[in-house]
This record gives C-alpha cells, sequence and structure tokens, in this order.
C-alpha cells in the first residue's frame, strides 16, 4: 500500500497527538492531594469533555472508556479502514465472551463486568453463548468460543477458558496486522506477543507450573520461538536471560528480569514490557506519513488510560506517590 | 449472712457433711481453674501469634490487590477471579478441653491434586495478581486456625469466669458460712449441754434436802 494511503488520518492524528497528556500533567496528578483534587486536574485536559455526569472519583474507569471510544472513532472514521482500531478493539470482544461463557456456567449475571468497548454488541454474544449457537457471531469469536466451550466441558477449568480465548485473539490480532499489509503493524502485534510470552514464562515458573501447562500457555506467532521459552523452562532463569540478552529484548532481560530475582515482584518487569511497546510505538511519533502515527497513536491512548487508572486506584487508596510512580509507565509525547 | 438452722445433732451432722464436701469441691475446682489458666495461658499465646501473622498476610495481600487494580481495569480483574477454581471442604466438629466444648475446623483442600489456585489467563493480567491470590491461599489455612483458636479463647474465658465464680463463693461464702453455723449449733449444744447438769445438779441438790427432811 502507498505511503501516501492515510494522509488525512495522519494529519488528523498529528494534530490531536498534542493533546496527549504529558508527563507534567501526571506529576501533577500524583502530587494532588486527594483522589478528587487529581480528578480535577484531568478534568483540566482533554479529558475533561468525557468527564459528562461523572461526580464521583470512582467513576475515573468511565472516563477513560469514553474518551478510548472517542479516539476509535476518530481513527476509524479519518483512516476508514476498520483494521486499525479493531486491532484494539478485539480484546474488549473476547473479554465480554470470557465474561459470558463463565457466567453461563456459573449460572448467574454477570453483565455488570462486560465492557462497552468492542464491535460486537454484548446481547449479541450473550445470546449465542446462551443458545450455545456461535453462528451470528464474528468467525474468530465463533472459533475461540466453540474451542472454549468444548474444552470446558471435559476439563472443567476456568482458567482454560481464558487461556483459549487469548490465543484466540492473538492470532487474530497476528491475521489482521497481516491483512493491513504494513510492516509495522505486524512489528507491534508481535512484540506484544513476546512480550506477553516473556510473562507467561516468568509467572508459570513462579507459580510452578509444568512445561506442558507452559506450553499450552504461550502465544503462537511471536517473533522469539515457543521453543525457547519452552527448552529454557527448566533451566535456571539466568539461562534463559542470557539467551534473550543478545536480541531485541536484551534491555528487559538485563533488568527487568533481573529486578524479578532481586526483589520477587513482576512490577518493574512489567513496566518495562509496556514502556518497551510505546517505545517501539513512538516511531509513530516521528514519522509523517505511513500507518506508524495511527497506530502510534492507539497505543499511545491506551498508554495514559493505563496511567491514568494507576494514578486514580493509587489515589483512592492513599498509596503513597513513590509508590505509584515505580509503576508508572513511559508517556508517548 | 449465716444459715439458719435448727441446732440439732442431726443439722450438725448433715452441715458436717457438707463441709467435707464443700471443701473437697472446692479443691477440685481450685484445681481444674489453675489446669485451665494454664491452658489458656498457652491458647492466647497461639492466637496473638497466629493473628499478626494473618493480619500481616492479609495486608500484604490487600497491598498487592491495590496495585494489581491499578494495573487492570475493574472489568478484567473481576472477570479473573469470577470462577474460582480452587474449592476447600471445611468440617467442623467438637473438643473437649477440660469439659469445655470446643469447635475444631477441618479443612480439605479439595485442589490438592494439581495445586493450580490461579484462575485467570495471563495476557490481560497483571503478576501481582498473582502474588495476592497465592498470599491469600497461603493465608487461608491459618485464618481457619485462628477462628479455631480464637473462639476456643472466648469459651474457655468464660468457663474460667465460672469456675473462679464458684471458687470464690465456695472459699469465701459456702464454706464459712457453713463452719458459722457448725460453731453456733456446737456451742448451742453444749450451752444445752451445760443448762441440762446445772439442772441435774439443781435437781440432785433439791433431791438430797428432801431426803434428809
Amino acid at each position: 500500500m502507498s505511503k501516501n494511503a492515510y494522509l488525512y488520518a495522519v494529519g488528523r492524528v498529528k494534530a490531536l497527538e498534542t493533546k496527549l497528556l504529558s508527563k507534567s500533567t501526571f506529576e501533577r496528578m500524583l502530587e494532588a492531594p486527594t483522589a478528587q483534587d487529581a480528578l480535577k486536574v484531568l478534568g483540566e485536559t482533554d479529558y475533561g469533555i468525557s468527564f459528562g455526569d461523572a461526580e464521583s472519583v470512582y467513576d475515573f474507569e468511565k472516563i477513560i472508556y469514553s474518551n478510548l471510544k472517542k479516539t476509535y472513532k476518530v481513527v476509524d472514521e479519518s483512516t476508514k479502514n476498520p483494521l486499525f482500531t479493531r486491532m484494539s478493539t478485539l480484546k474488549y470482544d473476547f473479554h465480554n465472551l470470557k465474561v459470558l461463557i463463565k457466567g453461563e456456567y456459573l449460572g448467574d449475571d454477570y453483565q455488570g463486568i462486560t465492557m462497552d468497548l468492542g464491535n460486537v454488541s454484548i446481547e449479541k454474544i450473550a445470546r449465542a453463548v446462551r443458545d450455545m449457537d456461535y453462528k451470528d457471531l464474528p468467525v474468530v469469536l465463533k472459533q475461540a468460543a466453540e474451542e472454549a466451550v468444548v474444552d470446558f466441558e471435559l476439563q472443567k477449568d476456568p482458567q482454560r477458558i481464558d487461556i483459549i480465548l487469548d490465543k484466540h485473539l492473538f492470532k487474530a490480532i497476528y491475521q489482521m496486522a497481516l491483512e493491513t499489509g504494513h510492516a509495522f503493524a505486524l512489528e507491534i502485534a508481535q512484540t506484544e506477543i513476546d512480550l506477553i510470552n516473556i510473562n507467561i514464562f516468568v509467572r508459570c515458573r513462579r507459580m510452578g507450573r509444568d512445561v506442558r501447562f507452559l506450553e499450552t500457555a504461550l502465544l503462537d506467532n511471536g517473533i522469539l520461538e515457543k521453543s525457547l521459552f519452552i527448552e529454557s523452562y527448566n533451566e535456571p532463569l539466568s539461562a534463559f536471560t542470557e539467551k534473550l540478552f543478545m536480541g531485541r529484548y536484551g534491555e528487559i532481560a538485563a533488568e527487568g528480569i533481573q529486578s524479578l530475582e532481586d526483589t520477587n515482584s513482576t512490577t518493574i518487569l512489567e513496566r518495562m514490557m509496556d514502556d518497551f511497546l510505546l517505545n517501539k510505538s513512538k516511531k509513530g511519533k516521528y514519522a509523517t506519513s505511513g500507518v506508524e502515527p495511527i497506530i502510534g497513536y492507539i497505543k499511545a491512548k491506551e498508554n495514559e488510560g493505563k496511567i491514568i487508572r494507576t494514578i486514580m486506584v493509587g489515589k483512592i487508596n492513599n498509596v503513597p506517590a513513590d509508590k505509584i510512580r515505580e509503576r508508572l509507565r513511559d508517556v508517548y509525547v | 449472712m449465716e444459715i439458719r438452722v435448727s441446732p440439732t445433732r442431726m443439722e450438725l451432722t448433715k452441715l458436717k457433711k457438707r463441709v467435707a464436701i464443700a471443701t473437697r469441691g472446692h479443691k477440685l475446682l481450685k484445681d481444674k481453674q489453675d489446669e485451665l489458666i494454664k491452658k489458656f495461658v498457652d491458647l492466647v499465646r497461639r492466637n496473638k501469634e497466629l493473628r499478626e501473622q494473618v493480619e500481616k498476610e492479609l495486608t500484604s495481600a490487600l497491598q498487592d490487590f491495590v496495585m494489581a487494580r491499578a494495573l487492570m481495569p475493574e472489568e478484567i480483574l473481576e472477570e479473573s477471579l469470577m470462577y474460582p477454581i480452587a474449592s476447600v471442604d471445611l468440617e467442623v466438629g467438637r473438643k473437649n478441653i477440660m469439659s469445655v466444648i470446643v469447635p475444631t475446623i477441618e479443612s480439605n483442600d479439595q485442589t490438592e491434586g494439581d495445586k493450580n489456585i490461579y484462575s485467570y489467563g495471563f495476557a490481560n493480567t497483571s503478576g501481582q495478581l498473582d502474588d495476592a491470590i497465592t498470599t491469600l491461599s497461603g493465608v487461608l489455612s491459618k485464618m481457619l486456625e485462628l477462628s479455631e483458636v480464637e473462639k476456643t479463647c472466648q469459651l474457655m474465658a468464660v468457663e474460667i469466669e465460672k469456675t473462679r465464680r464458684r471458687v470464690n463463693a465456695l472459699e469465701h461464702i459456702m464454706i464459712p458460712q457453713m463452719t458459722e453455723a457448725i460453731k453456733y449449733i456446737t456451742m448451742k449444744l453444749e450451752e444445752n449441754e451445760r443448762s441440762n447438769i446445772t439442772r441435774l445438779m439443781k435437781i440432785k441438790d433439791m433431791v438430797m434436802v428432801e431426803g434428809r427432811v
């Protein structure tokens, strides 16, 4: 596809990029004495219009969602290509599917924890799950739901529902990235898969699961081979770090996994992973054409939501500012 | 307050028997009280230890939860935990400590087999959630023990209180009162005896005077 395919969209996104929250805004939120004050700082920014009828500090999720929704809409409108946002919003459909399948087996109504950010209406998924007839759902959801339900009937293990749906989700994201025909989209999708795989590897070890479980949990289509994880599973963590050290994830291996060994906490590793992905997306900040700015902007917006959430939850629970700061992701701008 | 008794020999024997029984009962209750207190002190110590541990671990688990919540949207956190994977069977029984009926709680972990306690996938969840779940699952057995020990302590405390009241009642009221009554009867009886003797002596004197005449 030509580099000039999305000139209008790039222009629009570039204009919106200037409204992304900066480090100093987050710093002000962090330094605010109460959650209410932190929210007020947020109200002065671009998020102000998303406040709507949000009154209490607990409504910050609503604000984040309504802002994200707007972002997706803008990108959709300007690119005229649903694939870009679909790569991001598909996860909400999968989340709803998880909730509804589990809810169906628990025999209770869990619609309260569905997320209204996906493309498929919640009622449609709920109906399909209730009737066990998924033909009305998009094909990726249909395949995933069928596999998950059959597996659950056999294994009765809710964790496997999540794992199977996650695998389908990232397979679909990878497929969509391929479909866009842009190397950058593919790179971001694959990087995300790799990072999740590293996380799965580390957490499975901490949970003391066997290598067979790791094999089922690992996502496909990453840049790093699945065999790399499987072979290193029963070796010491340092062996794994060494293998990653020379590759593109060297930084994460050196600092993130090291910190895990030192502090026995995944905090830093997870922050570094998110930062790594954001850094890759930052390519979009410097590009003036192509798809990079568009994808970068979506990632930046999602990252922004994460930071706001971390600060607000921290503020509401009176977590010391330093402890929140330790967990804050980098910013795009 | 004293016991009103008729000063008869029969009452005296009865009272003497009662004092003997009361003294024996007092000794037994006193022994029971000592033993109860000994056990109670041990239990209270264990209770304190457990409570401190449980509170520490719960605090750390809840902190992990808050941090996990800070990194994950509410809906995803709830979805992760909505379908619990581990289940525990509880069996509540009774145990007799020094005639105090206390509860016992037996827990049978149903997930003994494969040891998996994490009910969610990895892609959207944070490692902090794993930490919180791990701590919480470890703290459960301690919480159960704590509830057992704490209830036992409460029941023992009530029993100690009751026993102490009985011991005190026996020691300071019942036994003194009865001894008092015994003393009273003996004195009354002796008094009667003496007046009897005096009467007899008087009669003897009178008889002797009349006899001479």
